[in-house]
């Protein structure tokens, strides 16, 4: 399949779409990390075996997770307008799921998901496609739209409108503070050379923020489109894609969405024949926290060791190799072909006054249903752990909760009604981050979480800067102390004054942050260390 | 030249060279440990952080790495950076108790003991990499690096093994600020050696075949010599044996026997017009052998 | 199993790879294997060689786990094979970009980082042993040991502590230093199994920390 004209987008589109709605049946099964935990893959296997002996005709794909993974493994069945989501589905579940594909209606005895309530009051920009498509089917996501974002750009668009169009749509990077991504995206097209990065971030190694890569699992091909229209932005004409070692499943979903997109003439030279040529090239992490640090990241990628760089120069001036570089996140790139293709306005006007459009946020820790789920900006959090998540488990209290990694330190259960966006998480002291959810319940102890912090800093300080380094070791020792019953006011003192020394002078964000948990402890929830110290 | 502002006082300074460099070399001064002019900046100690104007942002950052730029605003010495120093004196008074710089900094600002809740260690390395950018920037050997991270890391040659690129020049030793690379060299009639302990390596001293004495280790003279691309004989006498032999053009016959005899190529015949030919000593290329000397049939050098 | 013909050697080492697969794999993988031999040799008896050199072949994840079991069985590799890593090195782009690549497929092969392959690496690429040493020693991907035959991850993230984590890695760390225990343990910040939350791995075969019990008592 070569895609040489935007012409040739609608014939795909067209295949595609035979694809997704088939005259026969279609039953997909959710195989992201979250459904593979659940043994989806042996399920796909009798699945095909089934669909064979029952002789069913049945296109089955393997689609990524449509954010419901407290109830993986999914299994869909696409009969013409009829639609049954079966949820967590066992291999004796089966047969009789294929023979009530074959005969119609809904099998019984199994679990019947309601997507549509799911979804309700959900806004999918960057996953509409996530459990739907087959991300390993370039067709499937033409079929929905994908690469026409593209060829709008090529075709109609100069570099300095599609930049222009993101700086207008206010779209704000989502991998930690919120930076415009139009503003980043500027500095770096006005830098001088001739030679650009855009290099794409999928290394932050967050402790909760796998599930979100569910996303990049799902759909790698919108991060491959906003990739390639952010070069065409700022004129770069190489991009790389930075993947953590652990997510082998999503580098192989990329990789191979790399090389069918390749093949179809997407990426490469001259692409639909706008004169406009592009490569990316996938790199695998090695694992280290501080890798995510975009000029740690950088380092990384050229082979040396990822440790934080000194600035200036900045990177959109002196990044990867030296030359101008644009570092973004997954999921701010996959915002990309959507805003090309409906125009900033439309992205402007969803989300809330000081952050638009959406946010996917990935649940974990003491939730009744862990799932992940995207969101407009300006909603509140109760609002998000009530509708999805439902609440703590067994109906227990939320004592506390944590947004946007350790960095953001934690937060009370009182400040649940804090609204979804960069400017009042900022305000609260806390960051959006990545958007890791993760909920503790009211047998949390704080102080435990706080030493679980301590040992996460210490253990993943690239040990460059003495104040991380050292810093981070003394705060486990003083935490020690105060939970094995030794804490004294002498000791909380220490933290603030040591704490207030790391947040200038560390080297990087890491260190700067590395205390956050601790001191939002000590803040929320002086009580329990009252207990402990003297 | 620029003019910055430091401590309220306008100085003249070089445009993008590190704000200490300007500081210092109008006296004014901020602490480091991990800063030496003949490496690269690392940044790594962080005692030189400044508060930093530029514009309408104050920020605070290295001094070591910040460059300077026309109109910036440099205060070395406000509440938040002297809080800020003394949390890494008392850091790193904690992890190296006895290092003697490290103390002396500490007494300087203020700082006599580590906390009494850290707990310590009796680390005699500070980390600051000053050992490994001289070993890769200046000596371009690369026999040692960072391995490990958090506070695992330390210097180490490859797998805490023998340091096989080392070439023992002890500049390593030399830049150290905490006196803790450890040189050796013990002499002997067998074998003289140069020990870095830290690096495990037992290097062979080349002797001398003037005075006989001990001078330098073979690998360092053997690096010398391949990147200055010297003769093989270059290194046999020490510095001090050294002398250059002279040729008396007056006695000089141009025979040529000295030019095929010198181990250096360092002789050569220059024609003087006619049929005179005399030899000529390139000094820069002369270890001072005297084989010349010793085979001149017309006692033309000395 | 009929008509593949093995080499005396061959037929040994090929025994002892299988029993040295983690127990879980074993009868899964066997035929899988033995087919493969049996297609490669074409008849001809089956030499160590073929087995070894089968391993390169293969697709991943069985790549990895076939060549932590040779790396395991000790003498396949004890006279390191140099070779390994430069057709490795020749596989990739020239360049220090790709380093982590090289090292990334050294370890597929190897299981971990040998000594004698950061010599060839450094030989062939010019980049110093002590640099190698460094990015081995502070990025968690590597190991610079030979791993156990069984290798268990367990998540150490946020969301897999507040649901028990914590204890079960603390079980696990205990089980794992016992005397004889033939464990590799590796901790990482998030597997993005939060659904199954405390979330594992034992040789690469995801659980959640219940069901994961009975596992660890066959280790």
């Amino acid at each position: 399949m070569k895609i040489a004209k935007s012409a040739d987008l609608d014939a795909v589109k067209e295949s595609g779409q035979k694809l997704l709605f088939p005259p026969g049946v279609r039953i997909t099964v959710g195989a992201a990390m979250c459904g593979m935990a659940r043994g989806s893959g042996q399920l796909l296997q009798v699945i095909n075996d089934e669909v064979k002996n029952q002789g069913l005709d049945a296109n089955v794909a393997v689609v990524g997770c449509n954010g419901q993974c407290y109830a993986e493994p999914i299994v869909e069945v696409i009969n013409g307008k009829d639609k049954y989501t079966y949820g967590n589905v066992k291999g004796s579940d089966i047969p009789g799921l294929v023979k009530a594909a074959k005969d119609g209606k809904a099998a019984e005895g199994i679990e019947l998901l309601d997507t549509d309530a799911f979804n309700k009051n959900q806004q999918k920009i960057v996953s509409k496609n996530a459990g739907i498509i087959a991300p390993g089917n370039i067709e499937e996501y033409i079929a929905n739209d994908g690469y026409f974002a593209l060829a709008k750009a090529l075709t109609e668009m100069k570099p300095a409108d599609v930049l222009d169009e993101v700086m207008k749509s206010g779209l704000q990077g989502r991998g930690g503070a919120g930076f415009s991504a139009g503003i980043k995206w500027e500095t770096c097209s006005k830098a001088p050379g001739d030679k650009k990065y855009i290099v794409c971030n999928g290394s932050e190694g967050n402790p909760e923020i796998g599930m979100h890569k569910s996303f990049l699992e799902s759909d790698p091909h919108s991060v491959i489109e906003g990739m390639i229209l952010a070069g065409y932005a700022i004129g770069a004409n190489e991009g790389y894609v930075y993947i953590n070692y652990r997510y082998m499943l999503g580098f192989k979903r990329i990789s191979d969405a790399l090389e069918q997109v390749k093949e179809a003439g997407l990426l490469g030279d001259n692409i639909l024949g706008s004169g406009f040529s592009f490569d990316i090239k996938l790199k695998r992490g090695a694992g280290t926290y501080v890798n995510g640090e975009a000029t740690a990241l950088l380092s990384s990628l050229e082979g040396s060791l990822g440790e934080p760089r000194l600035k200036p120069p900045r990177m959109a001036e002196k990044g990867l190799f030296d030359k101008p570089t644009v570092v973004n996140n997954l999921e701010t790139l996959a915002n990309v072909p959507f805003i090309i293709q409906k125009g900033a306005e439309v992205f402007s006007k969803i989300g809330s006054e000081s952050s638009k459009g959406t946010k996917i946020i990935a649940f974990s820790g003491n939730v009744a249903r862990p799932c992940w789920v995207e969101v407009p900006f300006g909603m509140t959090i109760q609002e998000i752990v009530d509708t999805w998540g439902k609440g703590a488990k067994e109906g227990k209290k939320i004592k506390a909760y944590q947004i946007g990694g350790p960095s953001g330190g934690i937060l009370p259960g009182k400040a649940l009604d804090l609204r979804l966006d960069f400017e009042s998480l900022t305000g609260a002291g806390s960051l959006l981050g990545s958007g890791g959810l993760v909920i503790m319940d009211e047998d949390t102890d704080m102080l435990d979480m706080a030493k679980f912090f301590a040992d996460f800093s210490a253990e993943e300080s690239c040990g460059k800067c003495t104040t991380c380094r050292e810093g981070t070791l003394r705060l486990q020792e003083i935490l020690s102390d105060i939970i094995g019953g030794n804490g004294t006011e002498e000791h909380i003192d220490l933290i603030k004054r040591m704490t207030a020394g790391m947040a200038v002078n560390a080297v990087c964000e890491f260190g700067k942050t590395a205390a956050e948990p601790i001191l939002s402890v000590i803040k929320y929830f002086p009580d329990e260390i009252v207990g402990k110290v003297e | 030249m620029i003019t910055i502002t430091i401590n309220g006082q306008q100085v003249k300074a070089n445009e993008g060279e590190p704000l200490l460099v300007a500081a210092r070399e109008n006296d004014i001064d901020i602490p480091a440990l991990c800063w030496n002019d003949s490496v690269k900046p690392y940044g790594s100690c962080r005692l030189c952080i400044v508060e930093i104007t530029k514009g309408k942002r104050t920020f605070i950052d290295s001094a070591c790495s910040y460059p300077a730029i026309e109109g910036l605003s440099v205060k070395t010495e406000t509440p938040i950076v002297n809080e800020s120093r003394k949390v890494v004196l008392e850091l790193l008074l904690a992890r190296c108790p006895e290092v003697k710089i490290v103390k002396d900094l500490a007494a300087k600002y203020g700082v006599t003991s580590s906390p009494e809740l850290y707990g310590t260690a009796e680390e005699g390395c500070t980390l600051c990499g000053l050992c490994i950018r001289a070993c890769n920037d200046v000596v371009g050997a690369g026999a040692i690096q960072f391995s490990g991270k958090n506070t695992d890391k330390k210097v180490s040659s490859a797998f805490e093994k023998n340091a096989e690129a080392c070439i023992g020049c002890g500049s390593c030793e030399f830049i150290c600020p905490c006196n803790y690379i450890k040189k050796t060299d013990t002499f002997s009639d067998e074998a003289s050696k140069r020990e870095i302990a830290n690096w495990k390596v037992d290097l062979k001293l080349r002797n001398c075949t003037v005075c006989g004495n001990p001078y330098a280790p073979e690998a360092h003279l053997e690096a010398i010599r391949k990147e200055k691309f010297l003769p093989k004989e270059f290194f046999k006498i020490c510095p001090s044996c050294r002398t250059y032999p002279e040729v008396d053009a007056t006695k000089c016959k141009g025979c040529g026997c000295c030019v095929d005899i010198c181990p250096c190529g360092a002789l050569e015949l220059l024609d003087e017009g006619g049929a005179d030919k005399r030899a000529f000593i390139y000094n820069q290329n002369c270890t001072g052998c005297h084989s010349c000397e010793l085979h001149c049939t017309m006692k033309a050098i000395g | 199993m009929s008509d593949i013909q093995w080499s005396p050697e061959g037929e040994e080492l090929f025994k002892k790879l299988i029993d040295a697969l983690p127990e879980q794999m074993r009868n899964l993988a066997k035929p899988q294997l033995v087919d493969f031999l049996k297609m490669k040799s074409g008849g001809e008896p089956v030499s160590c060689e073929m087995i070894t050199g089968m391993v390169d072949e293969l697709p991943e994840p069985q790549k990895g786990m076939l060549a932590q079991a040779l790396a395991s069985i000790g003498d396949a590799d004890d006279g390191f094979d140099g070779s390994i890593v430069e057709k490795i090195i020749e596989s990739h782009p020239k360049g220090q970009e790709t380093l982590v690549a090289v090292l990334h497929d050294i370890q597929a092969r190897f299981g971990y980082i040998p000594e004698g392959a950061v010599k060839v690496l450094s030989q062939k690429t010019g980049v110093l042993a002590s640099t190698l040493y460094q990015l081995l020693t502070s990025y968690q991907a590597f190991r610079v040991e030979p791993p156990k035959k069984n290798i268990l991850t367990v998540c150490n993230g946020t969301g897999c502590h507040l649901e028990g984590g914590g204890g079960l890695l603390t079980k696990i760390k205990e089980k794992a230093a016992k005397e004889g225990a033939d464990i590799t343990l590796e901790t990482v910040r998030c597997l993005g199994m939060c659904n199954i939350s405390p979330a594992l791995l034992v040789n690469g075969i995801p659980y959640s920390g219940a069901d994961a019990e009975a596992q660890l008592k066959k280790l």
